[in-house]
């Protein structure tokens, strides 16, 4: 039997420099540079997703277009209208920067506002720059609970839960 | 004899033997004192330095690029984009009066080889159907008030429609893409251009809306356009070169209605399952058949 084919927009959103970039093409390509390049607008690739099964028990695949959105304390409008029409959204911190997990809760906000009940997943990323991460992490899993929500420590460097991560998006979409 | 004659003769006796022993050096070193002095006073004094050089250099340059182009090429080409652009700002009439021969060439070799074109096109429509298309065309710029000659030009002229895109309007989920040309792009990436399309689209109304209806419509480059026919649940973008043909625009505005009327639901509920609106892309082809009928299909 043939697996339905379905398309879905995945929005990358969390705080500049974060490593959304460098997680989508860790994920997409499978690559890792680590040289700071800031996102402007948008940019986007997409990745074909290896099959899952959806609620009513038949195989789906979905292909995903990934909009790496760019980072920004304030969002213009056009960043709202960026995130419209998506199925999920990956929410990415930097372990490393306190600011970037604190300033989740309001980005699950901003996405909610335009996609209301769509799935989502929390990344912890850059986690190979700390020896003790303890601190970021827990912080991390307090406000990934408080929002209901998986949370992944990842690395785009090392490529450490990066599968993962989408995998699991994947399985929450086709829930 | 006394003892300071003894001595003096001794001194002088050395004196001889030194001569005897060492004049052929003491000459050469002399030589080569002067040799080094005059060598000394060339290098300080920069103009009779490059005296030296100057028939070398040339040589040298030839022997090097006849030797090792690519080499040559790399190493000065960084020199040439500079120096050209040097010349471009402080000397730019000396510039213009150097290429324009040659530019003004290019551009009269270019709008004659198009204007041929035009006219082949123009002989072809009037001499292959003489009665029924040239009136269909008269009576056609009479009802959509245009100028005849515009009409007809349009017609001749023949456009290649590249890429058809039906485009779900929030998403910028690709739903259905028709080529019309060979070059199309490469598989695969008809799901990106369709997202770059929604996003640039989507930034440029937020950049420019005066009123909540404000949509972008058409994007140019180069010779290309894009002309954008937005609906209520998708848009359809289609991507040509050189003129479109006449009344593109209104073809491709009638051909997205009609898969509005005949999608609606599916459009209206699509999640990214382009299979729920089976023959859309046969709808596509039939509806824009007419205007696309002068590509290469």
């Amino acid at each position: 039997m043939n697996n339905q084919l379905l398309q879905k927009k995945i929005c990358m959103l969390g705080i500049f420099g974060v490593g959304k970039t460098s997680l989508t093409r860790r994920f997409v390509y499978d690559k890792f540079d680590d040289t700071y390049l800031s996102t402007i607008g948008v940019k986007i690739s997409q990745k074909l997703m290896p099959p899952v099964q959806n609620s009513s028990g038949n195989q789906v695949q979905f292909n995903f277009m990934l909009w790496d959105i760019e980072g920004a304390e304030n969002p213009a409008p056009a960043i709202r209208n960026y995130l419209l029409g998506s199925e999920g959204a990956i929410i990415v911190s930097d372990l490393t920067r306190m600011e970037s997990i604190e300033a989740i809760p309001a980005i699950i906000n901003l996405y909610h506002q335009s996609c209301p009940e769509k799935s989502i997943i929390v990344a912890g990323n850059k986690c190979d720059l700390l020896e003790d991460f303890t601190s970021p992490a827990n912080r991390l899993q307090e406000i990934a609970a408080e929002q209901n929500l998986e949370f992944y420590l990842t690395s785009a460097k090392n490529g450490q839960n990066v599968e993962q991560l989408f995998l699991k998006l994947g399985l929450l979409i086709a829930k | 004899m006394a003892s300071g004659d003894k001595h003096f003769l001794q001194d002088e006796r050395f004196r001889t033997l030194k001569t005897l022993l060492l004049e052929e050096d003491q000459q050469k070193i002399e030589q080569l004192e002067a040799e080094l002095e005059r060598l000394k006073s060339e290098f300080s004094e920069k103009e009779r330095l490059l005296e030296r050089f100057d028939p070398i250099v040339g040589e040298l340059l030839k022997k090097r690029m006849a030797n090792s182009q690519q080499e040559m090429a790399e190493a000065i080409a960084p020199l040439l984009g500079m120096s050209i652009k040097k010349q471009v700002t402080e000397a730019r009439e000396d510039i213009v009066d150097a290429l324009y021969p040659a530019i003004g060439q290019m551009i009269r070799r270019s709008v004659a080889e198009y204007m041929k074109k035009i006219a082949n096109d123009i002989n072809n429509t009037v001499n292959a159907g003489f009665s029924p298309s040239i009136w269909l065309s008269w009576l056609k710029a009479k009802v959509f008030r245009m100028n005849p000659a515009e009409v007809i030009i349009a017609e001749s002229v023949s456009a290649d429609i590249e890429e058809i895109y039906l485009i779900s309007k929030d998403s910028g989920l690709l739903i259905a893409h028709i080529t019309g040309s060979e070059n199309n792009i490469a598989l695969n990436d008809e799901q990106i251009v369709g997202g770059m399309l929604t996003a640039i689209k989507s930034f440029a109304e937020d950049a420019f809306n005066q009123s909540n209806n404000d949509e972008l419509r058409e994007i140019n480059y180069s010779d290309r356009t894009i002309l954008i026919d937005p609906g209520r649940h998708s848009y359809l973008a289609a991507v040509y070169s050189s003129v479109a043909p006449a009344n593109f625009g209104p073809k491709l505005q009638k051909c997205h209605d009609k898969i509005h009327k005949r999608y609606f639901r599916q459009l209206r509920d699509y999640n990214g399952n382009n299979s729920t609106m089976p023959g859309i892309e046969t709808t596509m082809r039939s509806n824009l058949k007419n205007a696309t009928n002068s590509s290469h299909e």
